[in-house]
């Protein structure tokens, strides 16, 4: 049996543990074999990443290219590539994955006590199916792209589209599976791996987010992967199952796409939501208030989630009294996503409030996931859909939720657990600078699109009537600016690598589990299995001595 | 949730018996053997009902059939009836999903001609024309 | 307040089928099983989906979905749900073996469960030419002039299930060999056989999911004793 003894002094604040996850090995062999969840967490970031700048590469050209009326910088073919790139990229290889593969890789067992996820080589393969899937987009995409959208709507993917459908679809169907996986291991790990004394309410709401995102993506993705192939069998064969001239309904394909697709909504907001709740409670020294209700509200999201997904159909040809059902059944599932956003704003009444970086996103995310979620209604409502249907405010409204909310969130939480992971500070003054770029550029990018939206523009066009032109051009022009919020990030947080200040264990004063541990922590990450006596989130506790 | 901890002092989760169901409970091969005999048996049974002509009826006979032949696989072959509660709901999860998603569905699909009025018709509006089984002189794309 | 405290880490040695992050060979057993469980709940919705197709399409097309069936041959059918059944009465009975410390029990019923699967495959592959041969794969092989336009959809369920399900129990033969090559390499004993059991509700899944297609895509026109189709 092996032992390692050390000696802690509390007195003195640790900066580097002699041997960490980090530098207990350099060889790049042991990061593409590693079992740590931590260090496949840091597979994941890097990959994501680089997704990310190739998705924002496209979405660049698609902000180009409508600065004007005309269709001047992209024929018609190539914009719908590009906008079917972006979206394809953006939701499968950045979003879907972002936080959980992210943070919650390398918080989650942390945050239970446990020494690694319940499945470490079905984590590192989630990674590898991950890449290969990628690949495979990437290859669709050097080859010239999918068009038709990431929606992928037969009968125009199937049969007329003249793209790599093939490659395209095929990778997201790979992906998918990385996507199982890890909801598979989050759900065994959460079930089983928890410390002594830490029962299902006292879990950290990031915990519960993270446990009721992993539903959905158990149950939902194997239908996206199904449709998927059923897309490519009908490419492949010249005929399939949605074909009209065989009697079959292209409609079948939006129920079966969207029976996963809406669910994916809520893969790409529930991290960032649980995110927030970690970062409202540190960052105002208090509880979360109705704790239990917010845990529940997410499981009871995740769930809901799973009923309202004809609501993107109202206009397709789906039955008007189907579309009743769907529509109200849409408003209810407003309901959980409310009383989290009262909930936050409750904690953070009376609080004692810090504004830290990655609070200022977790305040961001308030107000943006509040008015995304809000412009939701207007969609579930069959009679102003009919209008707004593939028109700008739908793009707006979906990118206030997944960019206004996840992708704060998931920035809000990078900052947060930068220090955990790298043992490195962030410059504070450029944190906060980034953030009020990225919200400032933000709004300017997508709130003109409201308009633009409930004026008429549609959607995917890649010229458009010259009345809407002056809305495009603040678009564009909030795309310069938000662009610059982006890059911000990546510049300092790399440079922090080598020059940032080297971290203290705790430098939030963070109630987490996950802090509980050195910092970066060691492979296993505790050194004793902890026990836990109380709740999360219990700010009042926490000594001040460990405050950085 | 109790804590308790073993011999050398290590905390355990209690009940995680009767979260997974007893560990390492041995089922007796001759349960198999009744078991199989019986799969056998309703497999016959199926072929059998399906030569006699009931109308509907043979639809719902014959998957009445399979949701028992598929309830003694996951039972008996696969433990289910001894296994604990949280397993059972993954199982239970699993087929509600797929409840989910056929009922709503059709939903669309029962209800698209309710406007036009009359029953559900073989040729439903809304979808692609109906080629009913006809010699089709189209050609394939 | 100053605290100094000397941890200790422990590596666990002593049992080597118990992996690092667990702490007891029941956590890793419920771990294990969890996680299959879950893994077929997916298998479930994935396979699900054709289902709903099958479904919808029954429900606009009964007459063309009965007619369909009838090119069927239900015997050939009706032999594979009786194999695929058999093999997993074999894989029971191999887990059982190792249960009780029969190790020649556990390798013979996990050859056995091999050699059914095989028997089913080339089942498919004989089925699979009679098709080819009377005109009815979808596409471009697909004989119009004597079939309708639905059979041809009805064909489309047909081949992606059967050959989603046949990609199934080609994996399975993969798995289950493995687990014959540790069984007889004397790693499962009556306190540990959890692969084994693993691969054992993978292949009762594959099962169940034949047990469902058989009166689906052979059945639903009726049958006759008058020598198939």
């Amino acid at each position: 049996m092996a032992t390692v003894t050390r000696t802690i002094d509390y007195e003195k604040p640790i900066y580097e543990e002699e041997i960490n996850y980090l530098n207990t090995d350099y060889s790049l062999k042991s990061w593409l074999f590693t079992l740590d969840h931590k260090r496949i967490g840091i597979l994941y970031l890097i990959s994501i990443s680089l997704m990310f700048i190739l998705g924002s590469a496209a979405a660049g050209l698609i902000r180009l290219e409508l600065l004007t009326p005309q269709g001047d910088l992209l024929n018609a073919d190539a914009y719908n590539r590009a906008f079917t790139m972006h979206g394809i990229i953006m939701v499968f290889l950045f979003l879907i994955p972002s936080i959980p593969t992210v943070l919650g890789n390398f918080v989650l067992p942390m945050m239970l006590g446990a020494r690694d996820v319940a499945f470490p080589r079905l984590n590192l393969l989630s990674w590898y199916v991950y890449v290969f899937g990628a690949l495979w987009i990437l290859a669709g995409l050097i080859l010239g792209g999918a068009d038709g959208g990431w929606t992928f709507y037969p009968p125009y993917s199937t049969t007329y589209a003249n793209s790599h459908i093939v490659p395209v679809a095929l990778g997201i169907f790979i992906v998918g599976f990385s996507s199982i996986l890890t909801g598979l291991n989050f759900i065994v790990t959460t079930h089983r791996m928890r410390a002594p004394g830490l029962t299902w309410f006292r879990l950290p709401l990031f915990v519960w987010s993270l446990y009721a995102t992993s539903l959905i993506q158990v149950l939902a993705t194997p239908v996206l992967a199904i449709t998927l192939l059923l897309v490519a069998v009908e490419r492949v064969l010249g005929v399939g199952i949605f074909s009209p001239q065989l009697g079959g309904d292209p409609v079948l394909f939006q129920h079966m796409f969207w029976f996963y697709s809406h669910p994916a909504v809520y893969i790409m907001i529930l991290p960032g939501m649980g995110v927030v709740s970690e970062l409202v409670a540190c960052f105002s020294r208090k509880n979360v208030f109705g704790y239990k209700f917010v845990a529940l509200a997410s499981v009871a999201i995740a769930v809901y989630g799973f009923l309202v997904w004809g609501h993107h159909m109202f206009v397709a040809g789906q039955s008007v009294y189907a579309g009743m059902i769907f529509s109200a059944l849409s408003f209810l599932v407003a309901i959980p996503s409310a009383i989290k956003v009262f909930n936050w704003t409750a904690t953070l009444y009376k609080g004692s409030i810090s504004f830290q970086t990655p609070m200022l996103y977790a305040l961001g995310f308030i107000g943006l996931f509040t008015i995304g979620g809000l412009t939701g209604l207007h969609l579930a409502a069959l009679s102003t859909d009919v209008h707004l249907s593939d028109t700008y405010f739908v793009v707006a409204h979906f990118h206030y939720i997944m960019v206004g909310g996840m992708m704060l969130a998931y920035l809000g939480g990078l900052h947060y657990w930068w220090p955990k992971m790298t043992g490195r500070m962030y410059p504070e003054l450029l944190g906060k600078l980034s953030a009020l770029i990225v919200f400032i550029g933000f709004n300017l990018t997508f709130f003109p699109q409201f308009i633009a939206g409930f004026e008429g523009m549609p959607r995917r066009y890649h010229e458009y009537a010259s009345q809407y032109q002056v809305f495009n051009v603040l678009s564009s022009a909030g795309t310069s600016i938000l662009a610059v919020g982006f890059i911000l990030p990546v510049l300092y947080l790399l440079w922090s690598l080598k020059w940032g200040e080297k971290a203290p264990i705790n430098p939030w004063g963070s109630a987490g589990l996950e802090w509980q541990t050195p910092t970066p922590p060691p492979t296993q990450n505790f050194l004793e299995t902890p026990v836990v006596t109380t709740g999360p989130h219990h700010y009042s506790q926490v000594r001040e001595e460990v405050v950085g | 949730m109790t804590v308790s901890h073993d011999a050398s002092g290590e905390a355990v989760l209690e009940h995680e018996e009767n979260i997974v169901g007893h560990l390492h409970h041995v089922v007796s091969w001759q349960t198999y053997l009744v078991v199989y005999i019986a799969l056998l048996f309703l497999t016959v049974i199926t072929v059998l009902v399906a030569t006699v002509h009931l109308g509907e009826f043979n639809t719902i006979v014959a998957l009445s059939i399979a949701v028992v032949k598929m309830l003694l696989v996951l039972l008996f072959f696969m433990h289910v009836r001894w296994s604990g509660s949280v397993l059972r709901m993954v199982v239970l999860a699993g087929f509600i999903w797929f409840a989910i998603m056929v009922v709503l569905t059709m939903s669309d699909y029962a209800s698209r001609h309710w406007d036009q009025g009359g029953s559900a018709a073989p040729n439903v509006p809304g979808v692609a024309p109906v080629v009913q089984q006809v010699n089709s002189e189209q050609s394939n794309h | 307040m100053a605290v100094t405290s000397t941890q200790t880490v422990e590596v666990h040695h002593e049992d080597p089928a118990l992996k690092h992050q667990f702490d007891t060979p029941e956590q890793q057993y419920g771990a294990s099983m969890f996680g299959m469980w879950l893994f077929l709940s997916t298998e479930i919705m994935m396979f699900g989906g054709l289902f709903l197709g099958y479904i919808v399409y029954r429900a606009l097309y009964p007459q063309a979905w009965h007619e369909a069936t009838l090119h069927q041959d239900w015997i050939i059918g009706g032999i594979n749900t009786l194999v695929l059944i058999t093999s997993s009465f074999t894989v029971a009975l191999s887990i059982y073996g190792a249960q009780t410390n029969r190790k020649k029990l556990t390798v013979w019923c996990l050859l056995l469960t091999i050699l059914l699967a095989f028997v089913f495959l080339v089942n498919k592959y004989i089925e699979y030419s009679a098709h080819y041969h009377e005109g009815l794969l979808p596409g471009k092989w697909f004989n119009t002039a004597e079939y309708g336009r639905q059979t041809e959809l009805f064909m489309l369920f047909y081949f992606v299930m059967t050959g989603l399900h046949g990609i199934h129990v080609l994996v399975g033969i993969l798995i289950l060999s493995y687990m014959a090559y540790k069984a007889w390499k004397n790693t499962f004993h009556s306190e540990y056989y959890t692969p084994l059991e693993v691969s054992g509700l993978y292949w009762h899944f594959v099962d169940i999911v034949w047990i469902f297609l058989f009166p689906l895509l052979y059945l639903m026109g009726g049958v006759s004793f008058g020598g198939g189709h």
